[in-house]
């Protein structure tokens, strides 16, 4: 019986899902794909919307939504579909391509720890920041193997990753840097997930750059922060 | 093997390889010394056997079909943002956002112009 009642639970998490995605893209689409009426931001908006009116706790949903990983983790192995189709361009500049990505996920450590130090956050956030790049799978499995944050860590990560989508595509065209390998690179180092899934949408020709970018990226991340995981605080 | 299945229209067929890789991905996670989530693993499991297998290249639209969804599928991870507010408290709330705005930004034009600078110009 309980059973029953948690496959019921679930079915309507995703139905739930369903729906407010489909209605927040409906919004994007009607404003023309423009950076602030992001799908993923908007389509939350309508859930945690749609909870409170039936209070619902989020705690909840969250655990009967969480059969939605599996479909997840096979669209994040699929973005090796977009990298496929640009393989010889990549394999002609690979430690070129390495060494930017080096730089940009050095960057998105040092910028985030440094920041949380000077503004004087907390040691669990200056922990937690460190990952805000990477995508949220790849902060949980980061925090769990150095006994960080990572429930908090995953959340910054999201919203890290709506931010960067949100902002990014918009400032890189206005400083001429938006060719599609640099915007690509650029959004996948800065914005994961979220960033690529809006790049698919609005610049499919850079997405697949970055797809690459957040998967050298978040290895890259896994390798260097636990040499430096000791002294962040 | 794919190719006759796939040309029969079972795009369902085609998504057992990234379902497959996924849980091979998610096998070998404990084993490597660093800690990758499977699905990663699994990305590049993908990515080898597109180079090398040419027959799984017909599995290709379908995980295209796959990418369309990714938006929706991130957002379930995008509302548990809420429950874990609790560990921000409030006076560290606008520092915060303040940080992930400006690092993030930051983020991005230094990979961009580290690309403009490192990178030859793409194609002809």
């Amino acid at each position: 019986m309980n059973g029953a009642i948690d496959i019921a639970r679930q079915l309507a998490a995703i139905v739930l899902v369903v729906l407010a995605f489909a209605a927040a893209q409906r919004i994007a689409r009607r404003c023309g794909h423009a950076p602030w009426a992001n799908p993923v931001l908007g389509a939350a908006i309508i859930i945690i919307a749609v909870l409170a009116a039936a209070d619902v706790p989020i705690v909840s949903f969250e655990s009967h939504a969480a059969v939605l990983r599996w479909p997840l983790g096979m669209a994040i192995v699929a973005l090796a579909a977009p990298v496929y189709r640009e393989w010889p361009l990549i394999r002609r500049g690979a430690w070129r391509l390495l060494a930017v990505l080096t730089g940009g996920a050095i960057a998105g450590i040092a910028t985030a720890v440094w920041a949380a130090k000077w503004l004087g956050l907390a040691p669990l956030l200056v922990h937690a920041v460190a990952t805000k790049s990477v995508t949220s799978p790849f902060a949980l499995a980061i925090h769990g193997a150095l006994g960080g944050p990572a429930e908090l860590a995953a959340g910054l990560s999201i919203a890290t990753g709506i931010i960067g989508a949100m902002l990014l595509p918009p400032l890189l065209a206005r400083l001429r840097l938006d060719d599609p390998r640099t915007l690509g690179l650029a959004v996948g180092q800065a914005a994961h997930v979220v960033g690529t899934d809006a790049l698919l949408r609005r610049r499919p020709a850079a997405a697949p750059f970055a797809g690459l970018a957040l998967a050298v990226a978040g290895v890259l991340t896994a390798l260097l922060l636990p040499l430096v995981w000791r002294c962040l605080i | 093997m794919m190719q006759p299945l796939y040309r029969r229209g079972k795009r369902l067929a085609a998504l057992l390889v990234p379902l497959m890789l996924l849980l091979a991905g998610n096998a070998l996670a404990p084993l490597l010394p660093l800690r990758l989530p499977g699905a990663i693993i699994g990305m590049v499991l993908y990515l080898l056997a597109l180079v090398h297998i040419p027959a799984l290249r017909a599995t290709l639209p379908a995980a295209h079909a796959l990418i369309g969804l990714l938006g929706m599928l991130i957002v379930p991870a995008a509302v548990g943002l809420v429950p874990a507010f609790p560990a921000i408290s409030n006076s560290s709330a606008g520092r915060l956002a303040l940080l992930l705005v400006i690092t993030t930004l930051i983020t991005g034009i230094a990979t961009a112009l580290l690309a403009k600078a490192l990178l030859k110009p793409a194609g002809p």
